[in-house]
């Protein structure tokens, strides 16, 4: 028995490999399909032996599967009423700056409720205590009725800039899925699509902490730092960033300096709301610097990017397809 | 919604969504496998699926499921820019070794049938075995409780794992015969 890489799967499996002994790993993995089926075969045992002191709550889980089901009932209906006109007259302005949206009986303790549009500049929402909040494209945005009696708490889903009043004795929360960001007075930006696996947390001043059901420990950051941590498999990092590049957004502008084509447009497409499809592997990794500005078209940056790298591209409405 | 038909979906919800939460679980997070069980159990909740026959039923919302994981980490690799990509890749082969599994992996007993297998184990390997699953604790710890080397600790919880597979007891019948 090789007792080299029994030591390799059990680390990996109980998650206790160090970097090089991860290369290692997947060195022995990658070697062959039968490293693979055995590893596979292994981890499938291992997962089923794991389940059985980790219960799950399936009563809990049924009922907000049905509350998902209430609530897509209800905003198809509202969506109904309010008819397409009603987007027809928010395109002819062409400001869909901030829609608001109330929700009296649902749930009586969301005060508000907001969703971040497609506005040249960020919208900004002013909290009672004076907090001021950005909020990115397609982000979604509330606090409860209670906000500021013993703690101000906030929920976000999508991408927001604080600028939060200081006021020691009430804990400023920002609940996201999975991760709560507590806070003293300070200025920060927090990336958090609930279709992303990346969470980003880019600290500008004063201090934070980071927390969640999914971290072993919570994450304390310092001006000038960023948190990223994947959902997905739980990898998390802390490095020292150029702030101004995370927050020029909510004056309008997005500025990548250096980036992969890839991560710019993947960054483009929540701004834009398009998908977008690479069809060259090399392209994706070619490295820009640039900035765009919300208000242009995305035929101006496809011009943009195109000035200095021959591309092809077709825009097919909310698609944009892109070759070499 | 009328009463029964929430009764049905009910039932059928607490019967099958364990495996497939844990199923999902093996490739997302949790928060991630709970959606997409969800969004699944939406999307057919309106059809006339939650009537049809057992084994036609787990075969929809197992390969239902199963591509909603594969849409989910093909998303993740899009997204991936600061963080390894193999991981997500061997995720992806994973998945793919799960192929047709349903009938295996949709099997309420399977867990029961391998306990049964733990307890057929050597003293040695069973205990050190049950401290890693049943108390979870990692090698490290449960040498440090026995007072033996990580390598030893490795090498058993290994070694019972490849008994357990090798065993040719029903559940691997059901795990791998068919893959």
């Amino acid at each position: 028995m090789n007792n080299d890489y029994s030591h390799l799967i059990i680390g990996y499996l109980q998650g206790t490999l160090s970097t090089e002994e991860m290369v290692a790993f997947r060195t022995w993995v990658n070697a062959g399909p039968d490293h693979k089926k055995l590893f596979f075969e292994v981890k499938a045992v291992y997962d089923a032996c794991l389940s059985e002191n980790r219960a799950i709550d399936i009563n809990g889980s049924w009922l907000r599967l049905l509350k998902k089901k209430q609530q897509s009932k209800r905003y198809f209906t509202l969506l109904k009423r309010a008819g397409s006109y009603a987007a027809t007259i928010l395109l002819a302005i062409g400001i869909t700056s901030l829609l608001f949206i109330w929700i009296p009986d649902r749930t009586e303790t969301i005060a508000s409720r907001y969703i971040g549009g497609d506005g040249l500049e960020a919208d900004v929402v002013i909290l009672p205590d004076g907090t001021q909040v950005s909020l990115g494209s397609k982000t979604t945005f509330y606090y409860e009725s209670g906000y500021g009696k013993s703690q101000r708490k906030v929920f976000l889903e999508g991408e927001a800039y604080f600028e939060v009043a200081a006021n020691k004795k009430k804990p400023f929360i920002v609940q996201l899925n999975g991760q709560a960001i507590e806070v003293l007075g300070t200025k920060f930006n927090v990336m958090a699509y609930p279709t992303d696996s990346l969470f980003t947390t880019t600290l500008l001043e004063g201090s934070i902490r980071i927390s969640g059901d999914n971290l072993s420990r919570s994450v304390v950051l310092k001006p000038n730092q960023q948190f990223i941590l994947n959902r997905n498999n739980l990898a998390a990092k802390v490095h020292q960033v150029d702030v101004s590049q995370f927050i020029s957004w909510t004056s309008g502008y997005y500025y990548f300096p250096e980036q992969r084509l890839e991560s710019i447009l993947h960054r483009l497409s929540h701004v834009y709301g398009v998908t977008f499809a690479v069809h060259s592997e090399k392209l994706n990794n070619t490295v820009f610097t640039g900035t765009f500005y919300r208000g242009q078209s995305i035929k101006d940056i496809m011009e943009i990017i195109h000035l200095s790298v021959p591309i092809k591209y077709i825009i097919d409405e909310q698609h944009v397809s892109i070759y070499d | 919604m009328d009463s029964d038909s929430t009764d049905l979906y009910r039932k059928v919800y607490l019967e099958y969504a364990p495996m497939l939460l844990r199923f999902a679980e093996k490739f997302v997070s949790p928060f991630y496998a709970e959606d997409i069980v969800h969004d699944v159990f939406l999307k057919l909740w309106d059809r006339q699926v939650f009537l049809l026959p057992e084994n036609e039923l787990k075969r929809v919302l197992f390969v239902a499921v199963r591509n909603a994981c594969f849409d989910q980490l093909r998303k993740f690799n899009l997204e991936q820019e600061y963080l390894d990509k193999s991981i997500i890749q061997l995720k992806l082969d994973e998945l793919e070794f799960y192929e047709n599994a349903e009938q295996q992996f949709m099997q309420k007993e399977l867990l029961a049938l391998l306990l049964q297998k733990v307890e057929e184990l050597p003293e040695r390997s069973r205990e050190i075995f049950k401290l890693s699953y049943l108390e979870g604790l990692k090698a490290a710890e449960i040498a440090d409780r026995l007072d033996l080397s990580v390598r030893t600790v490795e090498n058993q919880l290994y070694r019972a794992l490849l008994h357990l597979r090798k065993s040719g007891s029903r559940i691997f019948l059901y795990l791998f015969t068919f893959l």
